[in-house]
């Protein structure tokens, strides 16, 4: 991936992450350098098109609870509302990378639902590229949004 | 008397706060289905007045699903309701015949408004 292919795919990432974390929940987030925690969840998909991709959010425990309760009103919540707000938010941050990626390059792409895991997940893949991109939306409230292309005929993520 | 609106979404968040933003109107929600088999066969029992349908689901999508049901039921309104919403999607709804397409997230004014509009074409 050359440089400015890079660069791109980082701003794409970034704008689709951050916008989607103000819409959807009112929550600013910033990029940070520091990783997520120990307590983790992962999010992840498959982009599928003629450029495949795996896309996961590493995100604190914390921060997606904080999420959820924005987005349920509530401010005690079963497992279950925090693996459903982080689906359905991850599922739109998806769809915004998918639309920033068309706007670039007009290749057209969808994904899978995501699906939700406790602790923190990567697919065993040979990646032809990998973006990773660290955010914090407070204390304790790190993310990680990694991309990882893949070969064309390999859909390692829902492995 | 209220208009019955059929939810198709495979996410239960999205169902609650659309569920959520019907409560306080005149339109009732009558079905909520998680994928496009399901609401193929639902839309033969309720038959309602309107579709949300959202494209991102396990099994046939949304897209297809809204073919199919409008190739059954040319009448038939059907308003996307999706996240992932570019030129092609958007055109290959108009093209199927959907009535809208709204972006997740959504708002209450924006959808509502949407739905106006779709009762309207």
């Amino acid at each position: 991936m050359n440089l400015c292919v890079e660069q791109k795919l980082q701003d794409i990432l970034s704008s689709s992450l951050q916008d989607t974390t103000i819409r959807f929940a009112g929550i600013r987030i910033w990029e940070d350098e520091a990783a997520p925690s120990d307590d983790i969840c992962t999010v992840h998909t498959v982009l599928e098109g003629r450029r495949p991709a795996a896309l996961l959010l590493h995100a604190d425990r914390a921060f997606l609870v904080r999420l959820a309760q924005a987005i349920m009103h509530q401010s005690v919540l079963s497992t279950r509302d925090v693996e459903d707000v982080a689906t359905e938010y991850f599922n739109i941050v998806c769809g915004r990378v998918v639309a920033g990626l068309f706007e670039a390059d007009h290749v057209s792409a969808c994904f899978q639902s995501p699906c939700f895991k406790p602790g923190r997940y990567l697919p065993k893949t040979d990646s032809t590229c990998r973006c990773i991109l660290n955010y914090a939306g407070g204390d304790h409230e790190r993310m990680q949004l990694t991309y990882l292309g893949l070969c064309a005929n390999e859909h390692g993520a829902n492995a | 008397m209220p208009k019955k609106i059929m939810i198709v979404d495979d996410s239960r968040i999205a169902q609650l706060q659309l569920q959520e933003i019907f409560s306080d109107t005149d339109y009732q929600v009558v079905a909520c289905c998680q994928n496009g088999e399901e609401a193929l066969e639902t839309y033969k029992k309720v038959v309602p007045d309107l579709v949300t349908m959202d494209i991102v689901m396990p099994g046939m999508d949304g897209l297809d699903t809204a073919r199919l049901l409008l190739q059954s039921y040319p009448d038939a309104r059907v308003l996307m309701v999706s996240s992932l919403a570019y030129e092609d999607t958007i055109k290959e709804a108009e093209r199927i015949g959907a009535k809208g397409f709204v972006y997740k997230p959504f708002d209450h004014d924006q959808l509502l408004q949407a739905i106006d509009n779709a009762f309207q074409k």
